[in-house]
């Protein structure tokens, strides 16, 4: 049985359909990620996967329950989230770790532990942190309470590479423990490198499945890239030997990546 | 316990911004009584206190909460909306009630009156409780923005727009039936029967009316994105 299961989800903010008949299913262990471009409707998902919003039909159930109960199994980082301000890093921790149920000595201590992990000092406050580092301290405040699911929106914008590296390293180690992962980004390599599976998000589920397979599906047509002017051409496999042929650049061909996939479904 | 974390996390936040506060709550209305000694003035201070106070501070508390993605952050850790939103209620009343008793002992050497605490303190309690249920109703239906330049009108209006400072029976008709549909009107009237030691359900079910919109409305808005 699925961990997390949607059924025909519909969202609207008034006329604007946000979420479109969403169908899905996650495992336990599962690293999911929802892909799509702005405005596709990745966060009113997640918004509904955590509880903040109530689908207007159809319905989620995360481990049997309602999204609201099962919050208690979640941690969120959300979309575009900031540290609350004039708190230092041990105080934000600590605090969402107690509103968790913690005790304050059990808070401080794993908020202590995990500071240092994420090597973040506990005494600095939010406010003076680098992008990145207020990323880290959020993603702290949502894993202290250990638990099951990880949801996750557009965590890595506007982090330097570096930054990302160290949060996809975090996120693998989660995963290794067990955790079900829901990730929304906009970075196709992030998507790449870390699901198991992936969502192509419209408003609708345009296309679902494992990175590989999805690859596998769409190995039927090649790329093929103008080196001088970068124009870019979607060739089917038999007839990329008559389309070379009459190719008067200098090109490159290579099959699709997960990020021209992407480009082909939204455009 | 949650409520208690979320009362510390806001006093952590604002452990500056109180002292201002405090300064401005405290020295402003003792010396606009004592300025103006009148029983008028005493009700239209108080009215400002317990009513518009905490209106405004809990709308604009909230919208910037809401603008930063601190009501979702909180909501995420375990704390619904309206918990966020009685938690700061609450300091806006622990704050509010000891400095309204304070008021009323300096200004009984200004102002003649006779007080019934039990009943002052129960219209307190309500126009408070009202007040912030309105001002998270504002500040959860509007952003950041709009309610910053909104708490200016309605500032004004709820306080000079409405009998606060003059009884409402001394309006004319044409005044008084547009005063009805401003909170501000019955939170005053009420605070009137009070300090003559006496208790006005009327106007204090007025207020009591404002509040099960003010919930009715927060059932519909808490809902929206």
């Amino acid at each position: 049985m699925s961990q997390m299961e949607a059924r025909d989800v519909w969202k609207s903010y008034g006329k604007n359909v946000a979420n479109q008949g969403v169908s899905f299913n996650i495992d336990e262990g599962e690293f999911v990620t929802f892909l799509g471009p702005n405005g596709g409707g990745k966060t009113t998902l997640m918004r509904q996967i955590y509880g903040e919003l109530y689908p207007d039909r159809g319905e989620i159930r995360i481990m049997g329950e309602r999204p609201q109960k099962a919050l208690r199994f979640m941690g969120v980082v959300p979309q575009e989230g900031r540290p609350l301000d004039s708190l230092t890093a041990e105080e934000h921790v600590t605090l969402l770790g107690m509103l968790k149920r913690f005790s304050r000595q059990e808070a401080r201590a794993k908020a202590r532990e995990l500071l240092e992990l994420m090597g973040i000092d506990p005494k600095a406050r939010v406010d003076n942190l680098s992008g990145g580092n207020k990323r880290k301290v959020l993603i702290i405040s949502a894993i202290i309470s250990d638990p099951k699911i990880l949801v996750l929106d557009e965590p890595t914008v506007g982090l330097d590479p570096e930054a990302r590296r160290e949060v996809w390293n975090y996120l693998v180690e989660m995963k290794k423990e067990g955790k079900t992962i829901i990730l929304t980004t906009h970075y196709l390599e992030e998507a790449e490198t870390l699901s198991d599976r992936v969502y192509f998000l419209n408003k609708k589920i345009l296309l679902e499945g494992k990175v590989s397979e999805i690859k596998q599906k769409f190995s039927e047509y090649y790329v093929v890239t103008n080196v001088d002017s970068g124009e870019k051409y979607y060739v089917k496999r038999e007839e990329l030997m008559e389309f070379l042929g009459k190719a008067n650049f200098r090109f490159e061909v290579k099959l699709s990546s997960l990020e021209e996939i992407f480009m082909r479904l939204f455009q | 316990m949650k409520f208690l974390t979320l009362v510390e996390i806001y006093l952590r936040q604002v452990r500056f911004y109180i002292l201002t506060t405090l300064f401005y709550l405290l020295f402003f209305p003792i010396a606009l009584i004592l300025n103006l000694p009148s029983q008028n003035t005493l009700v239209g201070t108080l009215t400002l206190y317990i009513f518009l106070d905490g209106f405004l501070s809990i709308s604009q508390q909230i919208s910037f909460m809401k603008t930063e993605q601190q009501l979702t952050l909180l909501y995420v850790s375990g704390s619904p909306k309206w918990l966020t939103a009685l938690s700061l209620a609450f300091i806006t009343l622990i704050i509010s009630i000891p400095l309204v008793v304070l008021i009323m002992v300096i200004s009984r050497t200004a102002v003649l009156f006779s007080i019934n605490w039990v009943y002052l303190m129960a219209t307190l309690i309500l126009s408070l409780i009202t007040s912030i249920v309105l001002g998270m109703d504002l500040g959860l239906a509007l952003g950041q923005r709009q309610v910053n330049q909104l708490s200016q009108v309605l500032g004004l209006g709820l306080s000079f727009f409405a009998p606060t400072f003059v009884p409402y029976s001394v309006l004319p008709l044409y005044l008084q039936l547009p005063s009805l549909v401003e909170p501000t009107t019955y939170v005053a009237q009420a605070l009137r029967y009070d300090l003559q030691g006496s208790f006005s359900w009327e106007w204090n079910a007025g207020v009591m009316i404002f509040l099960v919109i003010g919930i009715l409305i927060y059932l519909r808005v808490s809902r929206r994105p």
